[in-house]
């Protein structure tokens, strides 16, 4: 994000960022809400939720104007901040997310020998499959974002040959 | 005729019907599939979709 080379950052950077992150989760949730709505029928109730979406896109685009500036983005200067976020996504992030969801797969298959109840039990093996689920959807998406990393790479090698 | 599910999406590719908007013919196996095929919804490729039981 903005001021990431700084090594205290102000706290209403810190506090932009929040707000940046609340309002784009709002818009995602908001649409899988609209989109299981819909699928239930609920159409007027899928129009609220789409309707206020929209909204919250708005709302964070204020925040990313503050803290990406127009005067100080190019279109190679975004695609440079395009390529950390999706590298540090395929390199760290969902490795980390993989290797600890497989973790925890072991510890539940741990637990799951001293549950004698056969509630837990399901209980257990639901959540071990959710597990096994995660491991694999993160690793499959640390390879799209390495791909899209390598997208926006090609896209700046354009920039920079025109 | 088999159905496979993306991991990441939960988007069906079902043989029956193939892709015919990325010109996979209906009834193209999924062996047949090209291995650089996308999801379309979701970008996850080929090889992380999985067989979902019919």
């Amino acid at each position: 994000m903005a001021n990431q080379d700084n090594s205290r950052k102000s706290i209403t950077i810190e506090n932009l960022e929040a707000a940046f992150a609340g309002e784009s989760m709002a818009h995602i949730k908001y649409r899988y809400f609209a989109k299981l709505a819909r699928e239930a029928g609920a159409d007027d109730v899928a129009k609220i939720f789409e309707d206020t979406a929209d909204q919250e896109v708005m709302h964070a685009f204020g925040h990313l104007d503050l803290l990406y500036p127009k005067t100080q983005l190019t279109p190679a200067k975004s695609l440079e901040i395009a390529i950390e976020g999706e590298t540090y996504e395929y390199t760290e992030m969902y490795p980390k997310f993989r290797h600890l969801a497989i973790e925890e797969g072991n510890h539940a298959a741990v637990a799951e020998y001293d549950e004698q109840i056969a509630e837990s039990r399901e209980h257990a093996e639901n959540f071990k499959r959710t597990l096994e689920k995660a491991a694999k959807r993160f690793a499959a998406l640390a390879k799209v974002e390495e791909r899209h990393a390598n997208h926006y790479q090609n896209a700046l090698n354009s920039l920079k040959v025109a | 005729m088999k159905t496979y599910q993306c991991i990441v999406c939960g988007l069906i590719y079902d043989e029956a019907t193939g892709w015919p908007a990325d010109g996979i013919a209906a009834g193209t196996k999924w062996e047949d599939v090209p291995a650089d095929w996308e999801c379309p919804d979701c970008g996850v490729a080929k090889a992380d979709f999985e067989m979902v039981e019919i």
